[in-house]
C-alpha cells in the first residue's frame, strides 16, 4: 500500500515538474536576443517618465503628437550631450513645470503620494491582524458552534487524507 | 420615429417611478399583488427602452441630422455599420445604452431572485428601479439623445475617428455593461439587508452568481480595452494607468474581492458584514468610474463621453454610499457571524488577507488618480501621477496577490496544522525556487521579473497539485484518467472553475511581466528602400501609399519583413489623419506569435519620403489575449449551478460522527 502511494505521489510530483519545466522554457524565451544600447534604454525609460504637455496623461513615448516627437528628439540629444537623467527631467520641469513628470517627485508634496501606499499596506496589515484576533476571540456562546473536538478533527483529516479527498470537494454547509 | 422614441422614454420614466414606489411598498406591506404589479411594471420598461433605442439607431442609419445627437456623432461619410458604435459614442447615447442594457439584465436577475429569494426580491426590485430611475431622469432632463435641432444641418460632425475600430463594437458596450452590472449584486445584497435577511445566508448564492456575472463582464471589458489600446493607440503598450482605465479597474478589484469572500459566508457563515461592505464599495467604485468617464476632473485619452454632468454622478455616488451605510448600520444586528475563526493560518484568514490586498490596490489606484487634484488643492502645484508610479507601487502588491492566489487554495478551512501545511506547500515552494534558479541561470536578471516568474511557478504548481491529487484519488477508485479529471472538475465547479480562472490570471501575469520587462523598442528614420533590423527581425521599407477619403487622409507604409532568414511577409502600418477632428490615428502592424509580437508603427511621415517608424518586440503579449477565452470558460464553469440531490447534503458533524465507521466509504463517496 505504502509503495503504491509513494509511486503515485512520485509520478504526480514528476508530472508537475515536467509541466513546470515547459513553463520555464517559455519564460526563458521572453528575453529577445537583442543588445539594447545604453543610449536607447535610457532614452526609452526617460520618454516613459515625461508627459506630453498637450496630450493629457500620455507620455511622450506614447503620444503621437508632433510636440511629443520633438520632445523625444530633445531627450535623445541631451543624453548624447552627456546630461544625466535628472538633468534632462529638470530641463523639462523648468519649461513646463512639475506637471510634466509622470511620477511625483520624492520631495515636497510629491512625497505624500509615495508615503500613502506603504502606510496603507501597514494599516491594512494591522487591521487584518486585529480583525482576525477579534474573530478568534469571539466567545463560543455567541455563535452556533459546530466545531469539532481535537481528537475528532485529527481523525477527520486522517480519513480525508487516506482517501485523497480535499475538504472542498465535500458538500458544503447547508443553511 | 423619433417622436415615438421620445414618448416611450417618458412612459418608461413614469413607469419606473411607479415601480420604485410600489416595489418598496409591496416589500414593507408584504403585499403580493403590489409586488407582482411592480415586477411586471419593471419588465415592461424593457420594450419601451428598446423602442427608444431603435428610434435612435434608426435616426443614425437614415442620417437624420435633425436629431442633435445624431448630428454631433455621425456624418454622411461614416460607414453605416458604425451606427451601432455612434449610438453609444457620446454622453447622451451612452446613458440610453446603459439604461436599456441594465433594464434587460435587471429583469433577468429579478425573474431569478423572485423565485429563489421571495422576501428579498421586492426590496432588490426597489433598489434596481432606483438605479434605472436615475439614468432615465438624467436622460430626460439633462441629456436627451432624441432631442431635435431647430435647424437641420446638411451633414453631421462625425464620429470620433479613434472609435473606428473593430474592438469598438464590443469593448465600450462591455465596459459600460460591466460597470452598471455591479448594481445587480448590490441590489441583491442591499435588498436582503433591507428585508432584514442579511444574516440568513440565503442571499449568498444569488449574490455570488450575479457578482460573478458582473465580474466576468468587467474582466472581458478590461481585456478588450487593453487589446484596443494595443492595436490602435499605436505606441506598443496596452495599459497606461490612465484615469479612465483606473476607474474601470477599481470596481473590478473590489468585485474580485467580493466573489472570493462570499465563498467564506457560503461555507462558514462568516464575513457577513464584510461582504456587505465589499458589495457597497464595489458599487461606489463603479459609480466613481462613471463619474470619471463623464467629464471627470482628470484628463484622459479615453473620455469620449465627456460632459459637464460628472458632478451629478459624484453627488449620486455620495448619496448612494451614505444611504447604503445607513441601511448597513440599521441592520447591523442581523449580520452577526455564525462561525468562529479557529486559527490564524486557515483558508478564512487567507481570504481576508486577499480581500484587503485587493482593496489596497484599488485604494492606491484611486489615490494616484486623484492625487493631482489633491496636490493642486493643498499646494497649488499641479502634478501628474502616471505609469511609473503605478508600476512601482501596484506591481509588488499584485505579485503578493498572485503568491496568495497560489498558496491560499491549498490551506484547509478552519485550521492548518504545521504538518499538513508542510505537505501541501512542499511542491509549490520547491517549484517556485527551482523556477527562480533556472531563470536566473539562464540570464534573466531583473529581480522583479525573477520574482514574478517564481511566483507564477508557485501558483501553477499549486493548481496542478490540486488537480493531480484529486484525479489520482479518483483514478485509484477505478475511473479512467480523462474521466477522473472531468469528474473532478464537475464535482466542485466553483472550486475547479476558479482554478481555471487562476491559470488564466497566471497567463496574464506572465504576459504582463515578460512584456513590461523585456520589451525592446527602437525608433528608426527610414527612406524608401532602407533596411533596418531589430533583434532577429529585418524590415525593408518599400514606400508609402497615400489615399484620400472623404473624411481622412491615409498614409499606409509598406514593409517586407524577415525573421532571421525566414521571409514573413508584408506588413502595413498606417496613419490616418482626420482634418475635421485634427486627430491622427495610427495603427500598428503586428506579427504575433506566442513567443513574441513584432510591432511596427509609423510615428511621422516627413518630407522627401523620409519617415520615422517605431519597431518593437513585445515578448509574450499573445498570452494576455489568449488568457481571455480561458478565463471566460473558467468563470462559466464556476458559474453554472449544479443540481444537488438532497441526500448528499451532509453536515460536517454528521460526517465526523461516522468517522471510523465501516460506513465511511459511503459517506465520503457520497459526492461522486
Amino acid at each position: 500500500m505504502s509503495i503504491i502511494k509513494l509511486t503515485i505521489a512520485r509520478s504526480s510530483t514528476l508530472t508537475i515538474f515536467v509541466i513546470l519545466l515547459v513553463l520555464v522554457l517559455i519564460f526563458l524565451s521572453c528575453k529577445p536576443p537583442v543588445e539594447v544600447s545604453e543610449l536607447d534604454s535610457r532614452t526609452n525609460s526617460l520618454n516613459k517618465s515625461i508627459m506630453c504637455p498637450i496630450c493629457p496623461g500620455e507620455s511622450i513615448d506614447q503620444s503621437q503628437n508632433e510636440l511629443a516627437g520633438h520632445m523625444r528628439r530633445i531627450v535623445r540629444e541631451q543624453i548624447e550631450g552627456g546630461k544625466t537623467d535628472s538633468e534632462v527631467r529638470e530641463y523639462f520641469v523648468e519649461r513646463y513645470g512639475p506637471v510634466v513628470l509622470l511620477e511625483p517627485s520624492t520631495s515636497g508634496i510629491g512625497l505624500i503620494a509615495w508615503i500613502v501606499p506603504p502606510a496603507g499596506l501597514l494599516i491594512a496589515g494591522c487591521s487584518v491582524a486585529i480583525a482576525l484576533i477579534l474573530m478568534k476571540r469571539r466567545r463560543s456562546e455567541e455563535v452556533v458552534d459546530d466545531t469539532l473536538s481535537h481528537n475528532d478533527r485529527v481523525r477527520y483529516y486522517k480519513v480525508l487524507e487516506e482517501r485523497g479527498i480535499s475538504e472542498d470537494d465535500l458538500p458544503g454547509r447547508e443553511v | 420615429m423619433v417622436e415615438i422614441g421620445q414618448i416611450s422614454l417618458v412612459a418608461a420614466f413614469i413607469l419606473v417611478v411607479y415601480v420604485t414606489i410600489v416595489g418598496f411598498a409591496g416589500g414593507v406591506l408584504n403585499g403580493r399583488d403590489l409586488v407582482a404589479s411592480a415586477r411586471w411594471g419593471f419588465y415592461s420598461v424593457v420594450p419601451l427602452l428598446l423602442i427608444a433605442t431603435s428610434a435612435l439607431i434608426y435616426a443614425f442609419v437614415n442620417n437624420d441630422f435633425s436629431v442633435a445627437y445624431v448630428a454631433e456623432n455621425s456624418n454622411l461619410a461614416m460607414p453605416r455599420i458604425y451606427a451601432w458604435v455612434a449610438f453609444y459614442s457620446g454622453n447622451a447615447g451612452s446613458l440610453l445604452y446603459i439604461a436599456v442594457a441594465f433594464s434587460i439584465m435587471a429583469s433577468i436577475c429579478l425573474k431569478v431572485i423572485t423565485k429563489k429569494l421571495p422576501y428579498t426580491a421586492p426590496y432588490a426590485l426597489g433598489v434596481m428601479s432606483m438605479v434605472l430611475l436615475f439614468f432615465l431622469a438624467v436622460i430626460l432632463f439633462l441629456a436627451n439623445p432624441l432631442e431635435k435641432l431647430t435647424v437641420t444641418p446638411a451633414d453631421g460632425q462625425g464620429i470620433n475617428p479613434l472609435l473606428i475600430h473593430f474592438g469598438m463594437f464590443i469593448h465600450p458596450p462591455f465596459q459600460m455593461l460591466g460597470l452598471i452590472s455591479v448594481a445587480l449584486p448590490y441590489s441583491v445584497a442591499v435588498g436582503a439587508l433591507l428585508a432584514g435577511r442579511g444574516g440568513r445566508d440565503e442571499w449568498v448564492d444569488q449574490g455570488r452568481m450575479w457578482g460573478m456575472v458582473s465580474w466576468l463582464i468587467l474582466t472581458v471589458g478590461l481585456l478588450l480595452g487593453s487589446w484596443w489600446a494595443y492595436t490602435i493607440l499605436g505606441w506598443g503598450g496596452y495599459w497606461a494607468w490612465d484615469p479612465v482605465e483606473n476607474s474601470a479597474l477599481m470596481p473590478w478589484l473590489a468585485m474580485t474581492a467580493f466573489v472570493h469572500s462570499i465563498m467564506v459566508q457560503k461555507r462558514r457563515g462568516m464575513f457577513r458584514m464584510w461582504n456587505m461592505v465589499l458589495v457597497i464599495i464595489s458599487f461606489t467604485m463603479a459609480q466613481l468610474g462613471m463619474f470619471i468617464n463623464r467629464g471627470g476632473p482628470v484628463p484622459s485619452v479615453h473620455s469620449f463621453a465627456e460632459s459637464t454632468m460628472g458632478w451629478i454622478f459624484l453627488a449620486v455616488m455620495g448619496l448612494t454610499l451614505f444611504v447604503s451605510l445607513v441601511i448597513f448600520v440599521i441592520r447591523y444586528d442581523t449580520l452577526k457571524s455564525r462561525g468562529r475563526l479557529e486559527s490564524m493560518i486557515s483558508r478564512e484568514s487567507a481570504f481576508l488577507a486577499q480581500n484587503i490586498l485587493f482593496l489596497l490596490i484599488a485604494f492606491v489606484t484611486l489615490w494616484g488618480t486623484v492625487f493631482p487634484i489633491f496636490s493642486e488643492a493643498v499646494d497649488e502645484t499641479t502634478m501628474t501621477v502616471g505609469q511609473p508610479f503605478f508600476n512601482k507601487v501596484n506591481g509588488p502588491l499584485m505579485l503578493l496577490l498572485i503568491l496568495l492566489m497560489g498558496v491560499a487554495p491549498l490551506l484547509p478551512w478552519r485550521r492548518a496544522t504545521g504538518k499538513s501545511l508542510a505537505r501541501m506547500l512542499r511542491i509549490p515552494v520547491v517549484s517556485g525556487l527551482s523556477v527562480a534558479a533556472i531563470v536566473l541561470i539562464a540570464g534573466i536578471s531583473q529581480p522583479w521579473a525573477v520574482a514574478s516568474f517564481a511566483i507564477c511557478g508557485v501558483a501553477v504548481s499549486g493548481v496542478l497539485q490540486e488537480w493531480g491529487r484529486g484525479t489520482f484519488s479518483r483514478h485509484r477508485r477505478g475511473e479512467g484518467w480523462p474521466r477522473a479529471f472531468l469528474n473532478l472538475l464537475n464535482a466542485n465547479r466553483p472550486r475547479y472553475g476558479g482554478y481555471i480562472v487562476h491559470l488564466a490570471i497566471i497567463m496574464l501575469g506572465v504576459g504582463i511581466t515578460a512584456s513590461s520587462f523585456y520589451s525592446v523598442q527602437r525608433d528608426v528614420v527610414m527612406q524608401p528602400g532602407d533596411t533596418e533590423t531589430l533583434g532577429k527581425y529585418t524590415f525593408k521599407y518599400i514606400g508609402v501609399n497615400e489615399e484620400s477619403f472623404s473624411d481622412r487622409l491615409e498614409e499606409t507604409a509598406e514593409f517586407k519583413v524577415w525573421s532571421g532568414d525566414k521571409y514573413i511577409g508584408y506588413m502595413y502600418p498606417y496613419r490616418a489623419f482626420y482634418p475635421e477632428f485634427r486627430i491622427a490615428a495610427t495603427r500598428g502592424a503586428i506579427n504575433s506569435s506566442p513567443m513574441e509580437d513584432f510591432y511596427l508603427v509609423p510615428s511621422e511621415f516627413g518630407e522627401d519620403d523620409q519617415a520615422v517608424f517605431r519597431a518593437l518586440i513585445n515578448p509574450m503579449i499573445w498570452w494576455m489575449w489568449a488568457s481571455g477565452p480561458i478565463l471566460v470558460f473558467g468563470t462559466l464553469v464556476a458559474l453554472v449551478p449544479r443540481r444537488r440531490s438532497k441526500n448528499v447534503q451532509l453536515r460536517l458533524t454528521s460526517l465526523t460522527a461516522r468517522v471510523g465507521d465501516q460506513n465511511q466509504s459511503s459517506v465520503l463517496g457520497a459526492e461522486d
